[in-house]
C-alpha cells in the first residue's frame, strides 16, 4: 500500500468515526424530540383539564356562596324569628359542608393530577377498618332511617394504605347514604378470596341510568340523579376512589339499575405489586 | 456469566494486540493495508475476542456461527483472503488459550463452528410493500424532505402509526443493514438513511403522545455499548401507541443511569436490547443488578442474539424475550 492509499485509508475510518459521533448527535436530537413531543402533550392535557377545573370549580363554589348570601340576609332582616333562623342556619350549614367536602376533593384531584398522590402500603386490618369506619357513618344512616347490614369476615392484616382505603369506604356508604331513600338499606360485605379481598357495597338507592353509567369513574361526571335527602355531589369523589384502588392494582366496579339501587365491588390484592419488595424484606 | 467472560473483556485491548501481531506473522501480505489496515484488524480483533468470550461463557455456539457466517460474508465482500473470517477467529482463540493457559479450550470451541451449517442471509430480497419502496427511493436518492413528508402524507391519507412501523420503518432499516453488509450502500449513506427514519419518526410523535396517564408504565434502553438504537426505539414506540406510558432511554445507556430511572419511575416493565451478541453478558449483568434491588420488576429482553437462541434469556436471567415489539406487547400482557 503506498502513501496516498494509506492516507485515503485513514481519512476514510476518521470520516466513518465522525460518523459515529453525528449518529450519536442524532439519537439524543430525536430523544430530546420524543420527550418534547410527551411534554408538550401532557401539557396540553394539564392545560385543557386545569380550564375545566377552573370552570366546575367556580361553578360550584358560586351555588353555595349565593345560598349562604342569600340566607345571611334573611337572617338579618328577620331576628326575631328564632325558628326561621334555625332553619336558614341548617342550610349555611350544609352549603359550608358542600363546599369544605368540595375542597378536600379538589386537592385530591389536583395532587393527583400534580403526581404528589402517594400511596405507602403497611400491613393493615381491613375488617377493622371497615368496621370502624361504619360506626362513623352509622349517626347519618340513623338520622335518614337507613339500615346498614354488615357482613364482615375476618381477613388476615395485608398490604395497603390505610389512609386511602378508608376514604374509598367512606366515599363510597357516604354516596350510598345519599342516593337511598328513607327506610332504605346498604348491605356492606367483606370477605377472603385467597389473593384478593372482595368489599361489595350494595344499596336500594334510586340507582343510576344506564346511559350515565360511564361517567361515574371520571372527574366532575355527574349524573342528572338527584339526592331524596338533597345532598349535593362534587363529581370527584368515585374518580379519585378509582384511583386509589387501580393504585393498589385492584379493580372497582359498579352496577347500577334505576329504581332498584347501586352496586359497587372492589377487588384489592393482598400483596400489590409495590409492596412486594417490601413483603421479600 | 462465566468469570473467562470477564477476564477477556478486562484484557481485550492486551489480547487483541497480540492476535493482530500473530496474524501479521501468518501472513505479511496484511502489511500492505498499512497503518489505517492495523487499526482497523485491532478493532475486529477485539470484536472477535469478545464474541468468544461471550460465546464461550454461555455455551452458545450457534451463536458464534452466525458471528462467523456473517463476518465470512463481509471479508468476501471486502475482497480479503479466502478463510480470513475463519483464520482470524481460530487466531484470536489460540491466543486466549495460550494467554490465559486455557488448554486449546477455546480453539476446540471455535472448530466446532465448522460442524454445523450456520445461516445468516446475505441476499437484500426482502418484499417491500408499495410505501416502503415509494420511502426507499426517496431516502436513496437523498431526498429527506421528500421521505418525511411523503410518511407525513400517508399518515394523514389514514394509514396507522403502527403500521408505518411495521410495513415501512422495521423491513427498511433491515433492508438498510443487509445492503451496508453487501456492500451495496457505504456506512455513509446507511448512516443517513437511518438518520432520516429518525426525522420521520420524529415527526410522527406528535400524533401518538395524548398527554393522558396511561395503564402501565415502561422503560426501555439499551445496554452499555450497544449503538443499535432502532429496534429499541420501535418497542418503546409501539408500547405509547397501545396504553403505556413509556421513558425510552435509548442506545448505550448506563446501568447506574438504568437503576436511577427505575427507582424514580418505578415501572411494571423494563425492556432491555441488545443487537451485538457480545454484550449479551453485559445485559446479565445489568439483570442480575437490577433485580438485586428490584425483584418483583419484569425484564423483556430483546435483539439478534434472542433471536438466535429462543432460550437465551432464561440464561441471562430476563422473564421473557420477544422477537417483534407486537409480541412483546403481547408477552408484557402475560406477565403482568
Amino acid at each position: 500500500m503506498n502513501d496516498t492509499q494509506e492516507n485515503q485509508s485513514s481519512n476514510k475510518n476518521q470520516i466513518e468515526t465522525y460518523l459515529g459521533e453525528i449518529s450519536k448527535l442524532n439519537n439524543e436530537l430525536i430523544n430530546m424530540q420524543r420527550e418534547l413531543s410527551a411534554s408538550n402533550a401532557a401539557l396540553a392535557k394539564a392545560l385543557e383539564f386545569k380550564n375545566r377545573f377552573i370552570g366546575m370549580v367556580v361553578h360550584d363554589l358560586r351555588n353555595p356562596l349565593t345560598i349562604i348570601s342569600m340566607y345571611t340576609q334573611t337572617i338579618k332582616s328577620k331576628i326575631d324569628e328564632p325558628k326561621l333562623i334555625e332553619e336558614c342556619i341548617t342550610i349555611i350549614e350544609h352549603s359550608a359542608d358542600f363546599m369544605a367536602e368540595l375542597i378536600e376533593s379538589l386537592l385530591d384531584t389536583t395532587s393527583l393530577e400534580s403526581g404528589s398522590f402517594s400511596i405507602t402500603f403497611y400491613k393493615n386490618n381491613i375488617t377493622e377498618l371497615i368496621k370502624n369506619t361504619l360506626k362513623q357513618m352509622q349517626p347519618i344512616a340513623q338520622n335518614r332511617s337507613i339500615h346498614i347490614h354488615e357482613q364482615l369476615s375476618e381477613i388476615e392484616p395485608f398490604y395497603f394504605d390505610a389512609f386511602r382505603i378508608e376514604q374509598v369506604i367512606t366515599n363510597i356508604i357516604s354516596n350510598a347514604l345519599k342516593y337511598t331513600p328513607t327506610d332504605g338499606n346498604v348491605y356492606i360485605s367483606v370477605k377472603d378470596n385467597s389473593e384478593t379481598v372482595v368489599i361489595v357495597v350494595k344499596d336500594t338507592g334510586i340507582g343510576i341510568p344506564e346511559e350515565e353509567q360511564h361517567k361515574t369513574f371520571t372527574f366532575f361526571g355527574r349524573t342528572t340523579n338527584q339526592s331524596p335527602h338533597g345532598d349535593k355531589s362534587v363529581g370527584l369523589g368515585l374518580a379519585v376512589c378509582k384511583h386509589i384502588i387501580e393504585a393498589h392494582d385492584g379493580t372497582i366496579e359498579l352496577t347500577s339499575k334505576a329504581s332498584e339501587g347501586t352496586t359497587i365491588t372492589i377487588l384489592l390484592p393482598k400483596l400489590p405489586r409495590r409492596a412486594m419488595d417490601l413483603a421479600d424484606k | 456469566m462465566d468469570d473467562i467472560y470477564y477476564i477477556i473483556k478486562s484484557r481485550v485491548y492486551e489480547l487483541a494486540q497480540y492476535a493482530v501481531e500473530e496474524q501479521y506473522k501468518i501472513q505479511p501480505a496484511w502489511t500492505s493495508y498499512g497503518s489505517a489496515g492495523y487499526i482497523r484488524a485491532l478493532e475486529d480483533s477485539r470484536y472477535h475476542m469478545l464474541m468468544l468470550a461471550s460465546s464461550y461463557a454461555l455455551n452458545d455456539i450457534n451463536m458464534l456461527g452466525n458471528y462467523y457466517s456473517w463476518l465470512d460474508i463481509l471479508f468476501k465482500r471486502l475482497k480479503l483472503p479466502a478463510n480470513t473470517a475463519f483464520d482470524s477467529l481460530n487466531t484470536a482463540a489460540e491466543i486466549i488459550d495460550t494467554k490465559l493457559r486455557l488448554n486449546d479450550s477455546m480453539k476446540n470451541f471455535v472448530i466446532r463452528i465448522t460442524q454445523n451449517s450456520h445461516h445468516v442471509s446475505s441476499e437484500s430480497v426482502l418484499q417491500l410493500s408499495r410505501e416502503a419502496q415509494e420511502y426507499y427511493n426517496f431516502i436513496t436518492k437523498g431526498n429527506q424532505r421528500q421521505a418525511v413528508n411523503y410518511i407525513l402524507d400517508i399518515y394523514k391519507q389514514g394509514m396507522q402509526i403502527i403500521d408505518i412501523y411495521n410495513t415501512i420503518f422495521i423491513p427498511i432499516q433491515s433492508l438498510i443493514g443487509k445492503l451496508w453488509h453487501e456492500g451495496k450502500i457505504s456506512v455513509g449513506e446507511e448512516h443517513y438513511c437511518t438518520a432520516v427514519t429518525q426525522v420521520a419518526l420524529a415527526n410522527l410523535y406528535q400524533f401518538f403522545f395524548t398527554g393522558e396517564k396511561k395503564q402501565h408504565k415502561l422503560i426501555a434502553a439499551a445496554v452499555s455499548g450497544e449503538l443499535h438504537e432502532l429496534p429499541i426505539r420501535f418497542l418503546a414506540d409501539v408500547f405509547e401507541m397501545h396504553n403505556w406510558n413509556t421513558h425510552y432511554y435509548g442506545a448505550s445507556t448506563p446501568l447506574p443511569a438504568l437503576l436511577q430511572a427505575v427507582s424514580e419511575h418505578k415501572p411494571n416493565l423494563l425492556c432491555l436490547s441488545v443487537t451485538m451478541p457480545f454484550l449479551v453478558p453485559e445485559l446479565t449483568e445489568y439483570i442480575a443488578t437490577i433485580k438485586k434491588s428490584h425483584a418483583s420488576l419484569p425484564i423483556m429482553v430483546g435483539g439478534r442474539p434472542f433471536s438466535i437462541n429462543q432460550e437465551l434469556y432464561k440464561a441471562v436471567g430476563a422473564d421473557a424475550a420477544a422477537e417483534t415489539a407486537l409480541l412483546a406487547l403481547k408477552k408484557a400482557e402475560m406477565l403482568l
